[in-house]
């Protein structure tokens, strides 16, 4: 064999701290990256001005005495990186609160910019806020500048204000702009959660800095300086801070896992484990689907025909026949328009999670089996039964693109989308596979942040059938069965002077009282209204807290960034005992909603209308989505709800994260896991759970997620 | 690296359509009616008309083997049309050979998309020679990634090779390649006729190199 990789450095170094080969100012930054106790790229406690690799999670838990950190970073941009942290100390209570015995738990949120890579004699610098969301007990700002030296050494250096700016501070060098600059306000969280703009870079400021030195490529040695002083640690007795200085090492056993020791401040211990995640890069490569159909090639003559014999292939024997063969493909056939020269389809991809690929398969199938005279391919998927758009190929260029380098890209070119087209003319073919459906599967539930209780699982089995009564009419349910759960038993929450209805504050008792029950139970419609005016009904009980009717339009031409859509329901809160019952509360909600497509592969939604409490307001979202399916983002909720009514949080904000399955097991599916790491839900800001809303069920068969999958058409 | 490819899904409807599964639906029609009225069936249908487990005609046969991850046997041609001939191999992979040169592979997950490799094809019909050579795979984020090799094509004289149980006399050539971060060589046995009766070819990185001859 005599394969030769010949590596450039960078290229495999999430690994090594600068491993061998020469350092190039491109890839500098994210190689040997090890994380701090906060989670982020780092020494010990203090942070370094590196980035980790576009588009990777870091998921890092620190621990020393008392104190739990977890931490996930994600690097949002190549030079912007955000971190959310979940904390839990023992016996700790903010500065200017009474002294209590408990434990104190808390969310807080950083973000890092680095100006600029690294380059032969310039350091990276990088400036950032930590925990200036929330109720900012890490609240430190930064600005840093790092430097690697040769192969294996690494020098960080930085100025701190807030945290970083308490042990062996100086007067504010800032002060020179403005005396506002000199003292920094005391904290003044109210219910938290909000901007703490008045103290970003205010008060005293003081220097911090370390070493990093990897002697191989799975341990890097660490000494730093810490300009923290831990003052409401030690006033109330938790740390004993003896020294700045902090030592520590990390080792990485295998990629992806960094293990970290270190002994802090001259008298604690603490450990780190980070686990990475990156979602450009696949466990199982670019997946394991079975092999496509080849395509045949017509010769000269057969291309040049201008009509078939249809007493020889009667059309019926054709529609037939490609229903059965894509079916293999997971594909549900529906109709068929054939012409001399022409074949139109519809059909609902079940397996592919790019619809690309699905219609990289049918082609192929058509390029087999259709007579020599079809030339021209249009293809319109379907999901729920509604058309999403058409694709229309020419069976020349699927013969003579295929296998051809720069055949991928000459197809998307020459391909031509549009909205689909009329039903008018399509021959409804009859249904070969089951209308209905069922499964039985485990689920899970874990309810984290709630300063009570902070971690609560639940456990249990749920069946899910459904039965589609037409294509675009589908009766569903989910019922499911509790089997374990660590819930003490949660208190009824009844609204006091002032507060909302609790819409949601009572999620609690509903995993309570419903051990066995509905959790859903629907009758959906799908519909088009006009070729980019898509409509959805839903009618029963819509969600574990809420029934009634919820329906939708959209608008969405198939290529188009923009998205408009429009939501009105009547939701009823049901009884916690997950029956039929409701409650005596019902509320027409409902959204106007704007969907925007970034061509930088962001994409943002605002919501505009009335919440479940019956509170006006709006909804931010913007994620950031990766061609294979992932996507990470956030969203905040600001309704006319004021922030002492919410509670807790001040407003309604969270993270979220959707992670597709095919990625996970390398087999084609179609589904995905999706995750929401909200703030604590409470009852501003809070929206029906319906499922299947247009905008994501649309969105699939239009330009944009269309070329993110186009690199699949021939896989 | 594990590699397990279930002959399922496309394969299976492979086989539908090339009839196996009975006297209905387009495998029949393709068969007779479609076979005959395009003209061109004689590939398509042929591969349909010798189903697995009997006796299939040897020149649609190749022996094929894939040492890196473990998979050597018989591959069986499933259509041949536009001088490209696309064999369906052990374990449910498929390999696509234009005149002889793998340009594509599917169901080994690290999958070779596509090549270029004309240029490679005339230096050995010229009898060596230079050639860039193009090959596409898919990354983790689902696009296309283009990489070009600088080749030297060299006669390395007659040989006398195994194909099937007899001995065949012909012309060697080894392709020497070098492209970003890997160096790889490929060899080519020609009949007198020009056609490249045994080859080892180059894949990409995690499967290394394919192994195809006649039988």
């Amino acid at each position: 064999m005599t394969i030769r990789a010949m590596r450039r450095g960078g290229a495999a170094s999430l690994l090594a701290l600068l491993a061998a080969g020469a350092v190039s100012a491109q890839t500098v930054s994210d190689r040997g990256l090890s994380y701090t106790l906060y989670g982020t790229p780092g020494l010990i406690e203090t942070p370094s001005a590196l980035s980790a690799k576009d588009g990777q999670i870091a998921a890092t838990v620190g621990a020393f005495d008392g104190q739990t950190r977890t931490t996930f970073t994600f690097q949002l941009l190549p030079n912007l990186s955000g971190s959310f942290r979940y904390t839990r100390i023992e016996d700790y209570t903010l500065p200017g609160q009474s002294v209590r015995d408990e434990t104190y738990f808390d969310r807080s949120f950083d973000l890092r910019y680095r100006f600029n890579d690294e380059t032969a004699t310039m350091p990276a610098v990088a400036i950032g806020l930590q925990d200036f969301l929330g109720t900012g007990a890490y609240s430190a700002e930064y600005l840093v500048a790092t430097k690697t030296f040769g192969d294996t050494l690494r020098v960080s250096a930085g100025l701190g204000w807030g945290r970083l700016g308490s042990h062996g501070g100086f007067d504010n060098p800032l002060g020179v702009l403005s005396s506002d600059f000199d003292t920094r306000p005391g904290l003044d969280f109210g219910e938290g959660g909000t901007f703490a703009l008045d103290q970003l870079f205010r008060g005293d400021a003081a220097l911090f800095g370390g070493v990093e030195y990897a002697p191989s490529e799975t341990l890097t040695l660490k000494v730093e300086y810490s300009s923290d002083a831990y003052d409401r640690e030690s006033e109330l007795g938790l740390i004993e801070r003896d020294s700045p200085l902090n030592f520590g090492a990390v080792y990485r056993p295998l990629p992806g896992v960094q293990l970290g020791a270190s002994w802090l401040y001259g008298s604690e211990m603490a450990l780190t484990g980070t686990f990475l995640i990156d979602p450009t890069e696949r466990p199982y490569g670019p997946g394991l689907d079975p092999a496509p159909v080849p395509v045949r090639v017509r010769d000269a003559d057969a291309r040049a025909a201008q009509s078939w014999d249809r007493t020889a292939i009667p059309e019926a024997t054709i529609g037939a026949a490609l229903q059965q063969a894509l079916a293999a493909e997971g594909v549900e056939l529906s109709s068929i328009q054939l012409s001399d020269r022409a074949v139109r389809l519809r059909y609902t991809n079940t397996r592919y999670r790019s619809e690309a690929q699905a219609m990289g398969r049918i082609a192929r199938m058509l390029s087999l089996g259709l007579p020599a005279s079809i030339e021209q391919f249009t293809l319109e998927p379907m999901q729920r039964g509604v058309p999403l758009s058409a694709v229309t190929l020419s069976r020349s260029d699927i013969e003579n693109f295929a296998d051809v380098a720069g055949g991928t890209a000459a197809l998307a070119q020459r391909r031509v989308l549009d909205d689909a087209g009329s039903a008018a003319g399509l021959a409804e073919l009859p249904r070969i596979d089951d209308r209905f459906s069922w499964g039985i599967a485990p689920y899970g539930r874990i309810t984290v942040f709630d300063s009570d209780a902070p971690f609560q699982l639940e456990l249990g089995a749920q069946l899910t059938a459904s039965y589609e009564i037409t294509d675009s009419l589908v009766a569903s349910g989910t019922f499911r069965q509790q089997l374990y759960t660590n819930r003490e038993d949660p208190e009824l929450v009844v609204a006091e002077e002032g507060e909302p209805h609790p819409v949601r504050r009572n999620a609690a008792l509903y995993a309570k009282e419903g051990t066995t029950g509905i959790r859903d139970l629907t009758l959906a419609h799908y519909g088009r209204l006009a070729p980019d005016v898509y409509t959805r009904a839903t009618l029963g009980y819509l969600e574990e807290m809420y029934g009634g009717a919820s329906t939708e339009v959209l608008w969405k031409p198939a290529d188009s960034r923009l998205g408009l859509g429009a939501e009105v329901n009547y939701a009823k809160q049901r009884d916690f005992d997950l029956g039929l019952g409701f409650q005596d509360y019902d509320v027409v909600t409902g959204h106007a909603s704007a969907y925007y497509d970034f061509d930088n592969r962001f994409y943002g939604q605002v919501d505009v209308g009335r919440y479940l409490a019956g509170d006006w307001g709006a909804t931010f979202i913007l994620d950031r989505e990766f061609e294979n399916g992932w996507s990470v983002g956030g969203y905040f909720t600001l309704t006319d709800l004021p922030f002492e009514a919410f509670g807790e949080g001040s407003f309604d904000k969270g993270i979220r994260v959707s992670i597709p399955l095919d990625y996970v097991v390398g087999q084609p599916t179609r589904r995905e896991a999706s995750s929401t790491l909200a703030s604590l839900q409470r009852d501003g800001g809070a929206r029906l759970r319906v499922d299947g809303r247009l905008y994501e069920v649309v969105r699939d068969g239009h330009l944009n997620d269309l070329d993110d999958g186009w690199g699949r058409f021939w896989k | 690296m594990t590699m397990r490819i279930r002959l399922t899904g496309a394969l299976t409807a492979l086989a539908l359509l090339a009839g196996c599964g009975g006297g209905d639906g387009l495998g029949a029609a393709l068969q007779g009616g479609l076979a005959s009225l395009t003209g061109t069936g004689g590939a398509a249908a042929s591969a349909a008309a010798a189903p697995a487990g009997t006796a299939a005609d040897p020149a649609t046969l190749r022996r094929v083997e894939l040492a890196t991850i473990g998979i050597v046997g018989t591959a069986q041609q499933l259509t041949a049309s536009g001088g490209r001939q696309t064999f369906a191999g052990p374990e449910g992979f498929t390999y696509t050979l234009h005149d002889g040169m793998l340009v594509s592979t599917r169901g080994l997950s690290h999958d070779l998309m596509a090549a270029d490799t004309r240029q490679s094809r005339a230096a050995l019909r010229a009898g060596g020679g230079e050639a860039l050579r193009v090959h596409e795979t898919l990354d983790g984020l689902d696009r296309i990634v283009r990489s070009e090799f600088a080749c030297t094509i060299t006669a390395r004289g007659a040989e006398t090779i195994e194909i099937g149980n007899r001995q065949k006399e012909a012309r060697r050539f080894d392709e020497n390649c070098r492209g970003e971060g890997v160096i790889f060589d490929n060899h080519y046995w020609i009949d007198g006729s020009g056609r490249i009766v045994s080859s080892r070819q180059f894949v990409n990185l995690s499967v290394a190199y394919l192994r195809s001859s006649d039988l």
